[in-house]
């Protein structure tokens, strides 16, 4: 590819940037936590940082879209993260409409 | 228990959260940093202080890590504000530091003995001033803009509007105003010339005391008011023109530099002010009037002078940007 590695790179930043959310609202509807889901999602191919997930958690929390408990079971304390109704709600909204966006550039491409 | 990198970091981006904030995150921070030394380890980490060191190096700077959790703009003056900010620094500036360094000079020049200790103290204490001021203007207006750009407060007033362009539009056309302007300018000059001759304002015994030197008739006077009279010649011919050209700029150059030359080479030599006018104005109790009169008057040449040449060659260049630019079809 001729295209400059960094300006490929930022591109591809910005047409991933919208999709972490989905994924956490998607991933999250079995509940877990911080570190586990930052392992999920860099398998499935969406590297994030852990100083923008953990921050980016909490204000998904904040908004009501995920809920969230700490699990005292084992030795280390954890943050368990689920999907809350409302986020089930908006992950059908962002599917929707990530579905009409697709067919939208197929039209157009 | 000695303090271990860890507790530094936490204890360092838990500290700007707020209260109920705080515990929350320290705790989870705590586990997730503990999970991913141990994922590091997992991968073949050396040693455990090896891994706690790599995983705070990952997370990267604790006022970075905070401001994700509060939401607090990392920037001092944002996008939104900044346009705005530039200008009144511009405006600020580019008004007030030229006034008040020349205003310090002035009165510097007034109060020194120049004589004994040179121009020297005085333009340096003038440059500080303006130097002063210069950072006071800028300080205190980031100071305001900071704070607008966190509270909100300036929202209808920093907004842009059509109305706040400014007048250069590109064309580099001399407008009525400007050259009207200029040629009053001169007009006045030329009049106060004549003026203080035949009624000036102070008198002796009832007879008006000319101001310059009536000597000066023969030569220089009347030399003066022709380059004034040239002067005003070439602001016409440029107004009819539409622009500046560079002869015409060079022209206006030469008539500023052939009334200011002569003026500071009678200042220099003494022979400017009538000797009766000087005269009356030591007995009216101003001791230093010849020296006060020669430095104010040599001052206000060369800042006339300089401002000039800087104005004439400024509206030049916006004239040829302007001619360089592709002619717009219109119609």
């Amino acid at each position: 590819m001729t295209i400059d590695d960094e300006v490929l790179a930022g591109h591809l930043q910005e047409l991933r940037r919208g999709t972490v959310v989905v994924a956490c609202l998607a991933t999250l509807r079995t509940p877990g936590y911080g570190y586990a889901l930052l392992e999920t999602l860099a398998r499935a191919g969406f590297g994030v940082d852990a100083n923008t997930l953990y921050p980016l958690l909490r204000r998904l929390e904040k908004q009501g879209l995920l809920t969230a408990q700490w699990n005292t079971d084992e030795s280390r304390p954890r943050k368990f993260y689920a999907t809350s109704p409302d986020g089930l709600e908006l992950l059908g909204v962002l599917r929707a409409d990530w579905q009409a966006l697709d067919a939208a550039i197929s039209d157009l491409t | 228990m000695s303090s271990t990198l860890t507790d530094r970091y936490v204890t360092a981006t838990v500290r700007s959260l707020d209260d109920d904030q705080r515990v929350e995150v320290e705790r989870e921070l705590r586990a997730t940093i503990e999970d991913m030394i141990d994922g590091r380890l997992e991968a073949g980490a050396a040693s455990r202080p090896d891994a706690e060191r790599d995983v705070l190096a990952e997370l990267g700077d604790p006022v970075r890590l905070a401001a994700g959790y509060t939401g607090r703009p990392l920037f001092l003056i944002g996008p939104a504000v900044y346009p705005q900010w530039r200008r009144v620094i511009t405006v600020l500036l580019s008004a007030l530091v030229p006034l008040v360094t020349l205003l310090n000079l002035v009165v510097r020049l007034f109060i020194d003995d120049v004589a004994t200790d040179g121009v020297g103290p005085a333009i340096v204490s003038a440059l500080t001033v303006g130097f002063m001021v210069a950072v006071n203007v800028v300080f205190w207006v980031t100071v305001v803009f900071g704070l607008a750009e966190r509270g909100r407060l300036g929202d209808v007033v920093l907004e842009w509007s059509p109305e706040q362009l400014p007048e250069d539009d590109g064309r580099g056309r001399i407008g009525l105003a400007e050259t009207v302007t200029s040629v009053a300018f001169l007009v006045v000059v030329g009049l106060a010339i004549i003026w203080q001759q035949t009624s000036s304002p102070v008198t002796s015994a009832g007879e008006s005391v000319p101001v310059l030197d009536p000597a000066l008739w023969s030569g220089a006077l009347p030399w003066l008011l022709v380059v004034l009279a040239a002067e005003a010649v070439v602001a016409g011919i440029a107004y009819r023109r539409g622009r500046w050209s560079t002869g015409l700029a060079v022209a206006n150059v030469v008539c500023d530099l052939a009334f200011a030359l002569p003026l500071l080479v009678l200042l220099v030599a003494g022979d400017l002010f009538n000797e009766a006018f000087v005269d009356l104005l030591v007995e009216g109790g101003w001791a230093d009037a010849e020296r006060d009169l020669s430095v104010s008057t040599g001052l206000g040449v060369v800042v006339v002078l300089v401002w000039s040449v800087v104005e004439t060659l400024r509206t030049l260049r916006r004239s040829h940007d302007a001619t360089a630019r592709p002619a717009r079809r219109t119609g």
